[in-house]
């Protein structure tokens, strides 16, 4: 019934050709590039392990210890007990399991979150809502980090669960987990109950230290494909047995029932293995490459940091976010994107729903003018200082042009 | 012939003297969707339709999306005798009986051949106690039938089953051509149908202001266009790029007056492509008073910038009963997919409710932008969508 003769729409000649190079990838905030090692290691591992681990034949225990052996590889990397290491389908699934087990318990109690978490723990708790929950959306100060005592101040005799994002995927403010986490363990101690504490590390994990078994928290998230690993693969770090909502055949001690994805899980553990073991080589090199990238952004006029001290190790040196309100930054994303240029606006899983996509930043006392105008860039491990003054000449390019009609 | 319909007119058959040519339309259109060889014949308001295509629920399909007929039933030709009457009613009760487990049914009968033995009303009490002596589960309701199955005895006999609805109106391509204004939003897919529906054939126009608006917004565009197309008879969809029109308002136009002159701008083009391809009218989704730009002093502006009368075919529609129409005709959902352009950043917050036309008009050759909009109506670019 459709048929349809597409020929590429000729831009018009205000958007002109601007000389370029190969394309440069700043989105690794939304997903790392596979580590070249990787499809090769999957595939073998999909010949190699074809048993169904809950098999008790020859070819299923073959697939058992192999799936034991990844994870002893990343209890040994995280410092935690193997068993305190469950396999899930990503970062969302981990939250997610988190929160649903939330409907196990006496219904009515009182959840703590920051306003800046992901949508799949935000959109979670926003739902928990009409089941008689009581939420408290815990704001950030000015320079997007929150402060631990407007935690502590929200604990409640009732509060089971307070949720606080490490690394927060769109301004890369790093949360200090560990402070809130220690005021927690206090107010359980004089209030008499357990207060879950969980954190969505997805943007943590392999970027910045972070051993989750030495840490004041209940919980962890983790994906696989912001470390270079495969997409569908993540983990949840579960420092104590959870009754969870969900049932099946006992797999990962029963908290994710469900065929162990084998090939997958092999692949984050190498995936893992190379970025902690480049971590602080990774670092220095992303931090210095972010220095040179604020500084070029310094330079073109138009371009307003969010955060005075973006710089500094608050903040992970894998996020910057700027903004060049009042263009909206989908506008220069577009036209980067047409130069080969791959940045994002905000976060790249909720950033078609115009609505729900300023929440955010907007949270971190950031207006919505501006917040319209943030654009992404987030570096990774393979990052140069060529690309950066590439992308910089060409960023710019377009907004000297751009800033003619937006003032 | 594998396949056999009859299918009903409606308002065609309220013609009198150009009836010929709206028939002949009819049978166009219907034959351009069938992809199998076909033959449609005419008799005394009928159309039956013989076609090799096997999937009956392409012919539905076809048949069910092509204005200008009432309704159409599948049916089977057979000789003019009462026992060969009665299997092929037969045939169709036992398909209906599953679809109505329990259900009431009537036999109507027609006798255009008075030379036929039987009276209307015998046929239709022979077949019906044959088909209550085979179907013993039936029962007769002459009144509230779920189902019916019909007899016309004309050179042949015809007997045919349950009834579908068709679109109705008249047959696209019996009005002249128009260009109807696409945006992607609920309300102009439904102006289309509705005006093909009257018979106009329509190529559509979709205003794309990239960078600004995205591609996603473009895709829906495209997929409204073929979820239209079948009830338009096919349609160009003229993409046209329009980011610099809107550039030169941002900069020179008065804000308040910004998405007057770009609606003004937007007929303009739309009449250029519209003449070169012989149209003579544009279509609209408008609603009046439901935004700034649909009172009746906007409509009195944007309309008199053009030379082509504008049908908005909603006018005097409310929300509901457009949602219902886009519903019917499966737009909705492709309507409301939240790509919205971020064409808000070129809209006032607070436009004219109710502009002077003559001053907005002057605004309008102030901006000196004929030249932008005929560049902008030459690179437009033309997909189209079978029906």
């Amino acid at each position: 019934m459709l048929s349809v003769q597409l020929a590429a729409i000729e831009m018009n000649t205000f958007f002109a050709y601007y000389p370029c190079m190969e394309s440069i990838y700043f989105d690794w905030a939304a997903t790392a590039p596979i580590l070249p090692e990787l499809p090769q290691l999957i595939s073998e591992a999909l010949f190699t392990f074809q048993g169904n681990p809950s098999s008790i034949h020859s070819s299923g225990k073959k697939s058992k210890t192999e799936l034991e052996y990844n994870r002893k590889v990343f209890a040994k990397l995280l410092e935690t007990k193997p068993e305190q290491l469950i396999f899930t389908s990503g970062g969302s699934e981990s939250n997610s399991i988190i929160f649903s087990s939330l409907f196990l318990k006496k219904p009515g109690s009182h959840i703590i979150l920051s306003a800046i978490e992901h949508p799949s723990i935000y959109e979670f708790a926003t739902n928990l809502k009409s089941f008689g929950y009581e939420i408290d959306f815990i704001k950030p100060a000015a320079n997007g980090i929150i402060i631990p005592e407007n935690i502590e101040k929200h604990l409640k005799k009732n509060t089971t669960l307070v949720s606080i994002m490490t690394v927060n995927n769109e301004t890369g403010a790093i949360q200090k987990i560990n402070e809130i986490g220690k005021l927690i363990r206090h107010f359980e101690q004089k209030n008499g109950r357990k207060v879950h504490f969980h954190t969505d590390a997805v943007q943590a994990l392999g970027k910045i230290p972070f051993k989750p078994g030495l840490l004041n928290i209940d919980s962890a998230s983790f994906s696989a494909h912001k470390i270079g690993g495969p997409k569908g693969v993540g983990m949840l770090f579960l420092k104590k047995p959870l009754n969870v909502i969900s049932s099946g055949g006992g797999q990962e001690f029963t908290i994710r029932p469900g065929t162990e994805n084998i090939a997958g899980i092999k692949a984050f553990a190498r995936a893992m293995e190379i970025s902690l073991e480049k971590l602080d080589i990774n670092y220095k090199l992303v931090q210095s490459l972010k220095t040179i990238l604020i500084d070029e952004l310094k330079k073109i006029k138009g371009i307003k940091f969010l955060f005075d001290n973006n710089f500094e190790s608050d903040y992970s040196p894998y996020i910057v976010n700027a903004t060049v309100a009042p263009i909206p930054g989908e506008v220069v994303v577009r036209m980067l994107s047409d130069e080969g240029i791959q940045i994002s606006t905000g976060s790249a899983c909720s950033s078609r729903n115009s609505k729900k996509k300023l929440r955010v930043l907007t949270a971190s006392g950031i207006s919505e003018q501006e917040a319209s105008g943030s654009i992404r860039i987030s570096l990774g491990w393979s990052s140069t200082k060529e690309e950066i003054l590439n992308f910089s000449l060409v960023l710019n390019t377009i907004i000297s042009k751009l800033r003619i009609y937006h003032k | 012939m594998k396949n056999f319909y009859l299918i009903k007119i409606g308002e065609i058959s309220l013609k009198k003297g150009n009836r010929k040519s709206f028939e002949k339309q009819l049978r166009f259109n219907i034959k351009k969707k069938l992809h199998s060889p076909s033959k449609i014949t005419i008799q005394r308001g009928r159309f039956f339709l013989e076609t090799e295509e096997e999937d009956i629920n392409n012919i539905k399909y076809a048949l069910g999306t092509t204005p200008g007929m009432v309704s159409f039933s599948r049916a089977v030709k057979v000789e003019k005798k009462i026992e060969t009457i009665k299997k092929a009613a037969l045939n169709f009760a036992k398909e209906l009986v599953i679809k109505y487990p329990s259900g009431t049914f009537k036999i109507e009968s027609r006798r255009a051949d008075k030379g036929f033995s039987y009276t209307s009303y015998e046929i239709s009490a022979l077949v019906g106690e044959y088909l209550l002596e085979e179907l013993p589960s039936l029962k007769v309701d002459v009144h509230n039938p779920d189902w019916i199955i019909n007899v016309e005895i004309r050179n042949l006999a015809y007997v045919y089953g349950a009834q579908e609805k068709g679109a109705g109106g008249l047959p696209v391509g019996s009005a002249a051509k128009g260009m109807l204004l696409l945006s992607g939003g609920i309300d102009s897919p439904v102006a289309g149908y509705l005006m093909a529906k009257r018979g106009l054939r329509m190529d559509a126009i979709y205003f794309h202001a990239y960078p600004y608006t995205s591609d996603d917004a473009l895709e829906k565009v495209k997929t409204l266009a073929s979820k239209i197309a079948p009830y338009l008879s096919g349609l160009s969809l003229f993409v046209v790029p329009f980011t610099e029109f809107q550039l030169l308002l941002k900069q020179k136009a008065e804000e308040e007056e910004v998405t007057l002159l770009m609606r003004a701008g937007m007929v303009k083009i739309a009449e250029m492509i519209s003449k070169e391809r012989d149209g003579t009218c544009l279509v609209t989704g408008e609603s009046l008073s439901q935004v700034a730009s649909q009172t009746v002093e906007s409509i009195n502006y944007t309309g008199s910038e053009t030379n082509l009368t504008i049908f908005r075919p909603l006018i005097g529609m409310d929300k509901e009963d457009i949602i219902k129409i886009a519903t019917k005709i499966d737009t909705f959902n492709t309507s409301i997919l939240p790509f919205e352009d971020c064409c808000t950043i070129f809209s006032p917050k607070h436009p004219l409710l109710k502009p002077d036309t003559t001053k907005l008009k002057k605004s309008f050759i102030m901006l000196e932008g004929e030249e932008l909009l005929k560049e902008a109506a030459e690179k437009a670019e033309r997909i189209y969508f079978r029906p």
